[in-house]
């Protein structure tokens, strides 16, 4: 009896055995309230021990990718000749509603994902501070956004893009200023004033985007930043991988007189 | 067998050392047929009652049983002052002797005690290590063969309370655990309770180690010295006026033997520029017959200077603890114990970087520790109450401050106060049953946290060879210490710097729930054997985030002193939940023992549930002292255990990064990871052989001992570069140790 209790002990005790390697699907989908033509890449995994091509994305062909919320299911079709890239005609995301995304292969089983689209939000107010600085005879924008809060927002993107004047055409060109988890209200500083002559350019108007990413996304994105190995903040079922959405908010800020910089101090929409 | 006395004798004094006057921790007394006998205390202090008795023998383990007369015709109150002898070697049926004895009148559920002559005997790494002696036995998992500390039934060290004469340490170690704080010869004895402790013992979940430093030769002036390879030590001990004094000293000097390495081999990876030195010492007063006056003190100091043409970096840390003991007896039954005590680490380190005509400054220190008053009394109304009381109030101090030039990045000071009250008996209701509850209320200002922790033990002797153990009980701790859950930060000395983090109002005291079921046998030839199963459950357990990468941002933190910064910013902390579960199995026989650990441990944070990096499913250990004869003693020490939990990377994906502006699409190749998988297992056998011999009235003993003796290659981490994985071995061949030490 005493025998047989130690070795109903040390069964208890093991671990399961480390299974060999067995591919995974990896699935890339992230939907956006301002894109209708989403796509998904669809993928497997390789062995960590094995011989791979570090430039090739390892695609799927045949895999079956569904988008559903609700009654309505979107069906993604292969690309032929990319390396797994499935796109649907249309498809409205609408902010806050929940989607599912089913892909699999008859070969690598079946990944599943679930996110709920960010709320609908606004940018609520949007200005610009120019300052001059006298020493470099620089002028330096500054833009504030502000926005209204974006129910189940994980994280908030902001680009600010400034569209100037060429001098002596007419030609627009265009600068973006980036700034990943800027704070709701905080300065988006840009310096970008000057040409090659050193002639200060036109600005003809900024403006300012603003995701409310979820949280599969933003996870994701964390994940990207760590030099690790783990990826327990994947939020894929069976796989690997991220089914994220994205809720845009955008606003324009006007310059006027086009032709001209705006004057130091406070321009706001 | 068992008797319960009743107006009786009381019989009550201290045991002490034959030779040094020293008292005799947790000696026990009792009347030649057992019916009534008692335990002393980590002093030496017993209490006995017993009726119409004659002979009572003292026995204590190490030392050689002693009897003592009574004069039949003395009644009530008796005042007996013992002296044992030492043995050489312990004898298993000295030992067993008095193990046995106390376990009669103790509960003891998950205690385990070492002599320090035990830790002396052990073939040691560099230096002998008490902390390190507890690695081996069962419940205990060391994580490398680097640290010391003390991973207790599933618990990780900073759920561990170390007392040094009852005042709380703080990093009680050298270089990140090479080396415990405590200086083996001026330690007496240490008590790990590794689970269900009673209601006395605050500040852990996970266990206590009492610690107890010796008291100094009350006869005559004496010495000890001992000069290794890496560290040397030294002791001075004599009488005072009623009492005795005791300092003891120690000095690593590793930059020199590694800068000797590195000049050897070229290579300036070997060179070490660290060293250490610690004073530690007690001074005792005996002021009256009723009257004891303690003090004890510990003082430690850790240094790493770097420099080279671009920077220059200064590591400074250390720890002291001190503690002032008054112990008055106000009757044979009632003792009273006050402490005031004071325990701190601290460590600063300054980084100068000069590549620039302008050196800039980085700067970091931080402080944890804490101010304590508190009194402990001991009432014996009768041989069937044993009632304990008493109370503690404490000021904690944690502190951070890191600056840069002249930018303060954070400064934090947090000095919460703690205070608790405790009340417990140690009962024996019948002749078979001890039964020990307890209850203990604390408050923590920090949060305004009113937290009680019931506590219940119990023994029932089945037969008087074997007699079965419960425990239960329920623990806060209100200062712990946040770890990320890196297996390389946790098993490599990375951590020089542990913050501890108090309880506030958005985070709990971490709590756990023990319960202990065990049996004590006792075998022919002397032999013990303990089993012990237990479950743990603990909440609040905090982690560090371990998606936070600093090379993402590198002007952040060029120190990599990224979990210590994510504390002060408040930020990328993780509550969890834990539980732990196992068998420990332990057969002791004179000075050899056999071990057997079971133990499963999971951790859950935020959804995510896994094996910690110290979950030891199976550990066996070995060891025993064998005296040869003519003063020759050889030891030796296996250890064997299965491989940790490791989560490695299993396959490759691709991570699709996609540019916010253009939206175009970058793809990396990533590894991914799979739980469940294991390190190779570890084993490892030590072993030491020792010749003592007297020259000129010196007594001097030569060791040679041998770490790894058949090079075992114990995988301590895995690094995993361009897709193949890279073992790395701490000490890949036997690594020898020679030295004298002597004593006069």
């Amino acid at each position: 009896m005493r025998r047989v209790l130690g070795l109903v002990l040390l069964l208890l005790a093991c671990d399961s055995p480390v299974k060999p390697f067995d591919p995974q699907l990896n699935v890339f989908c992230v939907l956006r309230t301002d894109d209708v033509h989403p796509f998904v890449l669809v993928g497997k995994t390789v062995s960590y021990d094995g011989e791979r091509d570090r430039y090739v994305w390892n695609g799927v062909a045949d895999a079956s990718v569904l988008v559903t919320s609700g009654r309505d299911s979107t069906q993604f079709r292969y690309v032929p000749e990319t390396t797994g890239y499935y796109i649907a005609e249309s498809l409205a995301v609408d902010a806050g509603r929940a989607y599912h995304l089913a892909a699999g292969c008859p070969d690598c089983g079946e990944a599943r994902g679930r996110t709920t689209v960010p709320g609908g939000f606004a940018v609520e107010s949007l200005h610009i501070d120019t300052l001059f600085n006298p020493d470099t005879r620089d002028s330096v924008y500054a833009v504030t956004g502000a926005w209204s809060a974006s129910e189940g927002a994980a994280q908030y993107q902001v680009i600010a893009a400034f569209l100037y004047s060429q001098p002596g055409t007419d030609t627009a060109a265009e600068y973006r200023g980036l700034e990943t988890a800027a704070l709701n209200g905080g300065p988006l500083w840009a310096s970008l004033r000057r040409s090659s002559h050193g002639v200060t350019l036109p600005l003809c108007l900024i403006r300012l985007s603003v995701s409310a990413l979820d949280r599969n996304y933003t996870d994701y994105l964390t994940m990207q930043r760590t030099t690790g190995y783990r990826n327990t903040l994947m939020h894929i079922d069976g796989g690997l991988g991220v089914f994220g959405s994205i809720c845009v908010a955008e606003t324009t800020l006007y310059l006027t007189p086009v032709d001209h910089n705006p004057a130091p101090g406070r321009h706001e929409r | 067998m068992w008797a319960t006395a009743v107006n009786a004798t009381v019989l009550s004094g201290y045991v002490r050392d034959a030779v040094s006057g020293e008292p005799v921790p947790y000696a026990a007394a009792a009347t030649p047929d057992h019916a009534a006998g008692t335990a002393a205390d980590k002093d030496g202090y017993y209490i006995l009652r017993a009726a119409g008795v004659s002979l009572i023998e003292f026995s204590a383990i190490g030392y050689q049983p002693r009897t003592c007369t009574l004069d039949a015709a003395v009644t009530g109150v008796v005042r007996c002052d013992v002296r044992l002898r030492r043995v050489p070697i312990q004898m298993p049926g000295v030992t067993a002797s008095a193990a046995r004895e106390r376990a009669r009148h103790e509960v003891d559920v998950g205690a385990r005690r070492l002599a320090v002559r035990d830790v002396m005997l052990a073939p040691r790494l560099i230096d002998p290590d008490i902390m390190r002696s507890f690695q081996s036995q069962p419940g205990v998992v060391a994580v490398s063969d680097f640290s010391s500390a003390l991973y207790v039934r599933g618990g990780s060290p900073d759920q561990n309370a170390v007392l040094l004469d009852g005042a709380l340490t703080y990093n009680p170690c050298h270089l990140s655990g090479l080396f415990s704080s405590f200086n083996a010869d001026a330690l007496e004895a240490a008590e790990l309770h590794a689970g269900a402790f009673p209601a006395q013992y605050g500040h852990a979940v996970s266990s206590v180690l009492d610690v107890t430093t010796r008291r100094g030769n009350s006869e005559r002036f004496a010495g000890r010295w001992d000069a290794g390879l890496l560290t040397s030590r030294l002791l001075l001990e004599g009488p005072l006026p009623k009492g005795s004094f005791l300092v003891a000293g120690r000095r690593a000097y590793t930059q020199v033997a590694t800068g000797v390495m590195a000049r050897v081999t070229h290579d300036s990876l070997f060179s070490l520029p660290y060293y250490f030195e610690d004073l530690q010492g007690r001074a005792d007063l005996d002021l009256s017959q009723q009257d004891w006056l303690t003090f004890s003190g510990y003082l430690g100091y850790d240094a790493i200077d770097s420099a080279d043409a671009n920077d220059t970096a200064q590591f400074h840390w250390g720890s002291r603890a001190m503690s002032l003991k008054w112990r008055h007896v106000f009757g044979p039954g009632l003792v009273l114990t006050s402490l005031a005590n004071h325990g701190a680490s601290s460590a600063a380190l300054k980084y100068v970087w000069s590549p620039s005509p302008v050196p800039t400054y980085d700067r970091l220190s931080m402080t944890s520790g804490s101010f304590s008053l508190h009194s402990d009394i001991d009432y014996r109304r009768d041989s069937v109450h044993a009632l304990t009381g008493g109370y503690e109030a404490t000021l904690f101090e944690v502190s951070s401050r890191r600056s840069a030039d002249t930018n303060v990045l954070w400064d934090n000071q947090s000095r919460p106060f703690y205070a608790a009250l405790y009340a417990g008996d140690k009962w024996h209701p019948q002749p078979r049953l001890l039964v020990q509850p307890g209850l203990r209320g604390e408050f923590f200002s920090s949060g305004r946290y009113f937290r009680v922790s019931p506590r219940l033990s119990a023994k029932y002797f089945l037969r008087e060879d074997l007699s079965l153990t419960a425990g239960i009980g329920r623990y806060y701790q209100y200062i712990s210490t946040p770890f990320p859950r890196d297996e390389l930060l946790v098993r490599a000395p990375a951590l020089l710097f542990q913050l501890m983090v108090p309880a506030d109002s958005g985070r709990p005291p971490v709590w756990a729930d023990h319960v202990v079921v065990g049996a004590e046998k006792w075998l022919p030839n002397g032999m013990q054997l303990t089993a012990e199963a237990y479950y743990k459950r603990m909440g609040n357990l905090l982690e560090t985030d371990l998606y936070f990468d600093p090379s993402d941002e590198p002007d952040f933190d060029p120190l990599n002193l990224y979990p210590i910064a994510l504390v002060n910013a408040n930020a990328g902390i993780r509550s969890g939940t834990g539980r732990a579960a196992g068998v420990d199995l332990l057969v002791r026989s004179g000075a050899g023992w056999v071990g057997y650990s079971l133990a499963v441990a999971r951790r859950q944070f935020v959804g995510d549930e896994f094996y910690p990096v110290y979950d030891s499913r199976h550990s066996i250990n070995a060891g025993g002292t064998v005296p040869l004869g003519r003063g020759w003693s050889a030891n030796l020490q296996w250890t064997f255990r299965t491989g940790f939990p490791d989560t490695g990377p299993v396959g490759w994906y691709e991570d699709v990064f996609v540019y916010p502006i253009t939206g175009s699409r970058v793809f990396y190749w990533r590894p991914y990871s799979a739980e469940g998988l294991r390190y190779p297992s570890y084993h490892r056998l030590d072993a030491g052989i020792e010749k003592s011999f007297r020259l000129r009235g010196v007594e001097l003993a030569c060791y040679l001992e041998v770490f790894n003796v058949y090079a075992r290659q114990n995988v301590l981490w895995y690094s995993y570069e361009n897709g193949r994985r890279k073992p790395y071995v701490l000490i890949p061949v036997p690594l020898p140790s020679l030295g004298l030490r002597g004593s006069f």
